[in-house]
């Protein structure tokens, strides 16, 4: 039997998140795997730690699926590094991942803060 | 997109080797993080480990991103398939021999389809190319006038281009061969952009009454057939209805015109109005009118272009009278051969797709039989991977898989086949067929293209889905119960669903062997009709009736020529037309049959004059206002009476097309009675109908033939226009008959071949699952009589069941075939001999394919099968 393809990497997260946050971080500037993790638990201040193991299946989802573009470069170390860059379709995404993110938060807010 | 991604990664492995070196650099910056924070050499190295965690996993979960599940476990199945084919090789053979068979025939009549209704002609844009006729009060008019046809392309802007165009509604001859020829306007080739493989097509320039030389050009057929593919053909002059005529090209091999029968020689319409004018060519309409087609403009649609027609055959005929007026338009594609809305498709082609398809389904119940057997032998493998937890939906794909596995060389098998009985067909046709009609024969070209690689494929997969699915959940239907005692014996369902699959083949067997009966009983009562005029040695030739005293004269000198007779109406050929009929001291009319005939007539066919006289010579030349009448008509008219020498009064018939020739007087006189013959068709005509003989004076006759067509063509070249035996006239009515017959025999021995290996293989399969109990009957005294009789018995219930059933339904089908070929029907649908032979054969045929088990029934032996349990 085949694996069925993952959509949800961690529990933690709410389905899709991990995808909007790699793309956010990306559309800052073409970075690599090791640099999108780490930018992301440096924000999040170590609240969110990316495990590679749901690190790299969802980078080849959003190759996949034509949201990010890779390309081998030179890291600021000089050492040899797999690059990601956002696409036009990748930053269309993320709008809309951002906008009924905001959306949801929202809701969750006014029913938490509801009397 | 992702489809695309997805393929280069299955295609290139290359990917594998990146996201492994990723990870590896992954790792490697952790480790280099952890240096700067302090932490030494190996430490580090473990500490990154121990961060990064399981590294093989996250690599196999980035891979499985890639992949396409259900194509790993499609090929899985796949391999799996191909060995379980390989452990039973007789069994895949079988299956693929029968579907193949059976997909092969329905292919070929798909490929007939495909060939005349589906495939478009060999022309630039044929989904644009509409023919135009505009229907008034009386009729539809498909002709136009040259004035007409100009208006209509002046004065609308719906074609971007048009052609004018007349079919020679006969065969005309050129250098002695019969070929099938069109007129066409000077445009009709750059329109259409058909080219030429040889010398050039007709040009504009060639369709002016200032053209000095008239020009022909042949179809690539026509010069490959008929012409010994002569390369040098072009400039050559042959004489076509006695006027030279130029060929000056041949087009190329896939363009045959756009008409059903494909056309071999093509005229410019002003050299055809030169052989009308001259009184060479006779036409049937009367005036200068042709038919016209026309390319819509592109972005036109047809609805405006219907409309913007209706106006303008409005204005165009405003100024006519009342019944000429156009009321309404018709438009209608002329992209293939026939049209597929045509009524035509329906009352040829439904009877063939359900009788065909009849033969397919049967073959899938063969089939599906053999795999519920083998299902059932393999209850013990499926039951066990049940009880492992296999799910049910991955084991039904995996058995459906199988099927198609199947199906895909029975696709192969059935391709070929359906190549092999077109070429086959094709040739049985042009050696049966009577041999004067073989000669014009014509069939569009039948090659196989993607539609019909398409069609083979897609029916292979439904046949796939038919045999496969029923089995499929048969065997997969979850029996924990009985997996977990080890007894995979004692499910009797699937025997039920396999007798219910044998009752259907016999049921369709019957039906198709039934109708086979009563067309084969059809085509020989036909045959058999006493026609009452002998026809044998006679040959029919038709003459410019300017030429006709000529010719008569120059044929009766001929040796070997017996007799030569004229006749306006050649029996069985041309068909008589009928005039009301007054006779004296009666106001009652009656309608009888007619035609012209020299006294040589009755001795020429052996009609024998029973009392009277036959006409004098005086009496044809002058056509004088005599008759000789049939005694059918006499019994008619003056029923007990003496017919010879009364009077009658003769009026022509308006509703009769065909009566284009008149007696110029109304009142003649009876000089003789001859016996009843029938002479029009043979399957309309009641030889009883009644039927006048008028004098003429010489004109068509009758033959020994090859040297008479050289010396005809000597004494004036192209004056000849058809030589037909008249027996064979007579056996191309009986010849749709014997086709249908053939067909339907073809399909029924097919169907009755499956049948009996369907009930062989249910009856055997039976005996085995009935051992244990015959085994205990026959210990208890059962003698091998009674054995016997019990799988006689059951098979003959199945058998029974089905008959009556197919019985039933080749009633109704054969009703319905009754009201759609009701204007020519005489099938006797009731047909005794026909019924009755085609279920006892059935009968006969299904105890026979019971014997053989009945009799491994009757052999067991009590005394083994006990020592068993």
């Amino acid at each position: 039997m085949g694996k069925a393809r993952q959509t949800n990497p961690d529990p933690d997260f709410l389905p899709g998140t991990l995808e909007m946050l790699i793309l956010k971080t990306v559309s800052r500037g073409q970075n690599h795997g090791y640099g999108i993790a780490q930018h992301i638990r440096l924000i999040s201040g170590d609240a969110l730690k990316i495990g590679e193991g749901s690190l790299y299946p969802a980078l080849q989802r959003l190759l996949i699926d034509d949201y990010l573009e890779a390309e081998w470069g030179v890291s600021e170390n000089n050492r040899r590094a797999r690059f990601y860059r956002i696409t036009a379709a990748g930053r269309r995404k993320l709008a809309e991942e951002k906008k009924s993110f905001d959306f949801l938060l929202g809701a969750i807010a006014r029913v938490m803060e509801a009397p | 997109m992702k489809i695309r991604h997805r393929l280069r990664y299955l295609i290139s492995r290359r990917l594998d080797h990146e996201l492994a070196e990723e990870l590896r650099i992954h790792e490697e910056m952790v480790q280099e993080e952890l240096h700067r924070e302090g932490v030494s050499g190996p430490e580090a190295r473990y500490a990154a480990r121990r961060t990064m965690g399981n590294v093989t996993l996250a690599l196999e979960d980035s891979r499985a991103q890639w992949n396409f599940a259900w194509l790993e476990s499609l090929l899985l199945d796949v391999r799996f398939s191909w060995r379980s084919f390989r452990r039973a090789p007789m069994f895949a053979f079988s299956v693929i021999g029968t579907i193949g068979l059976a997909l092969g025939l329905n292919t070929t009549l798909f490929t007939i389809f495909n060939a005349y209704v589906l495939r478009p002609f060999a022309v630039r844009d044929p989904y644009r190319l509409y023919q135009f006729a505009w229907g008034t009060k009386r009729d539809t008019r498909y002709l136009f006038t040259a004035q007409e046809l100009k208006d209509l392309r002046r004065q609308t802007n719906v074609f971007s281009d048009t052609f004018a165009f007349e079919n020679f509604s006969y065969l005309a001859r050129v250098e002695g061969q019969g070929l099938w020829g069109e007129a066409v306007s000077g445009n009709y080739f750059t329109m259409l952009g058909a080219g030429s493989s040889l010398g050039r097509t007709i040009l504009p320039d060639d369709d002016t009454d200032a053209a000095t030389q008239a020009v022909m050009i042949l179809s690539y057929s026509a010069w490959k057939d008929k012409f010994g593919a002569n390369s040098e053909i072009a400039g050559k002059k042959v004489f076509l209805y006695g006027r030279p005529f130029e060929i000056v090209g041949v087009t190329r091999p896939d363009f045959g015109g756009l008409n059903d029968v494909p056309t071999d020689f093509w005229v410019t319409l002003s050299s055809y109005r030169e052989l009308v004018r001259a009184g060479l060519l006779v036409r049937r309409t009367n005036s200068d009118e042709f038919g016209l087609i026309g390319r819509l403009k592109p972005g036109m649609p047809l609805e405006r272009a219907k409309a913007a027609l209706r106006v303008w055959s409005r204005q165009e005929t405003a100024d006519r009278p009342d019944a000429e007026q156009a009321i309404g338009v018709a438009l209608w594609s002329r992209a293939t051969s026939i049209r597929f809305t045509d009524d035509y498709v329906l009352r040829v082609f439904s009877p063939l797709v359900v009788s065909f398809g009849l033969v397919l389904l049967i073959a899938c119940a063969n089939v599906s039989n053999m795999m519920l057997a083998r299902a059932t032998a393999r209850k013990r493998e499926i039951g066990i991977r049940l009880s492992l937890g296999a799910g049910r939906l991955r084991l039904l794909r995996q058995l459906l898989t199988e099927s198609l596995l199947l199906a895909l060389p029975a696709a192969v098998v059935g391709f070929l086949v359906a190549q092999a009985s077109v070429r086959f067909g094709l040739r049985l046709m042009f050696t049966t067929v009577p041999p004067e009609y073989a000669k014009v024969l014509r069939v569009v070209p039948l090659e196989p293209d993607w539609r019909v690689f398409a069609f083979v494929l897609v029916a292979a997969g439904f046949c796939a889905l038919l045999f496969g699915f029923v089995p499929a959940v048969q065997a997969t239907r979850p029996g924990l119960m009985y997996a977990m005692r080890g007894d995979f014996s004692s499910d009797f369902r699937p025997a039920r669903l396999r007798n219910g699959l044998v009752m259907g083949q016999v049921t369709v067997c019957v039906l198709l062997l039934i109708c086979a009966g009563v067309l084969l009983r059809a085509a020989t009562v036909l045959q058999r009709r006493d026609i009452g005029l002998t026809v044998a040695n006679v040959l029919y030739v038709q003459v410019k009736e300017t030429l006709r005293a000529t010719m008569a004269e120059r044929l009766a000198t001929e040796p070997g020529v017996e007799t030569v007779a004229v006749a306006w109406r050649a029996p069985f050929i041309d068909g008589l037309s009928t005039i009301h009929v007054t006779p004296t001291g009666d106001t009652n009319r009656v309608r009888a049959r007619y035609t012209f005939v020299s006294p040589e007539y009755f001795e020429e066919f052996r009609i024998p004059v029973n009392r009277g006289r036959n006409f004098s010579i005086d009496e044809a030349d002058a056509e004088a206002p005599v008759a000789i009448i049939s005694e059918a008509a006499a019994r008619r008219f003056w029923p007990d009476q003496d017919a010879i020498g009364r009077t009658m009064r003769i009026e022509p018939d308006s509703e009769d097309p065909r009566s284009s020739k008149l007696p110029s007087y109304h009142v003649i006189r009876v000089i003789g009675l001859v016996s009843n013959v029938r002479s029009g068709s043979l399957i309309s005509d009641a030889p009883d109908s009644p039927c006048l003989y008028f004098p003429t004076n010489k004109g068509d006759a009758s033959v020994a033939r090859r040297g008479l067509e050289v010396a005809l063509e000597k004494s004036a070249p192209g004056a000849v226009e058809e030589i037909i035996p008249v027996q064979e006239a007579i056996a191309t009515f009986t010849y749709p008959f014997r086709v249908a017959f053939w067909i339907a025999s073809l399909l029924g021995s097919l169907a009755l071949v499956l049948t009996v290996s369907g009930i062989y293989g249910v009856m055997s399969y039976l005996v085995t699952q009935r051992t244990r109990e015959i085994g205990i009957r026959m210990a208890l005294g059962a003698t091998t009589a009674d054995v016997t009789g019990i799988v006689l018995r059951q098979s003959m219930m199945m058998a029974g069941a089905g008959l009556l059933a197919g019985a039933f339904l080749a009633l109704g089908v054969s009703r319905l075939l009754a009201s759609v070929l009701s204007p020519v029907i005489m099938l006797d649908t009731f047909d005794r001999l026909a019924n009755a032979g085609a279920i006892g054969l059935v009968l006969l045929a299904s105890a026979a394919a019971a014997y053989v088990p009945s009799r491994r029934a009757a052999q067991v032996d009590p005394a083994t099968t006990l020592r068993f349990e």
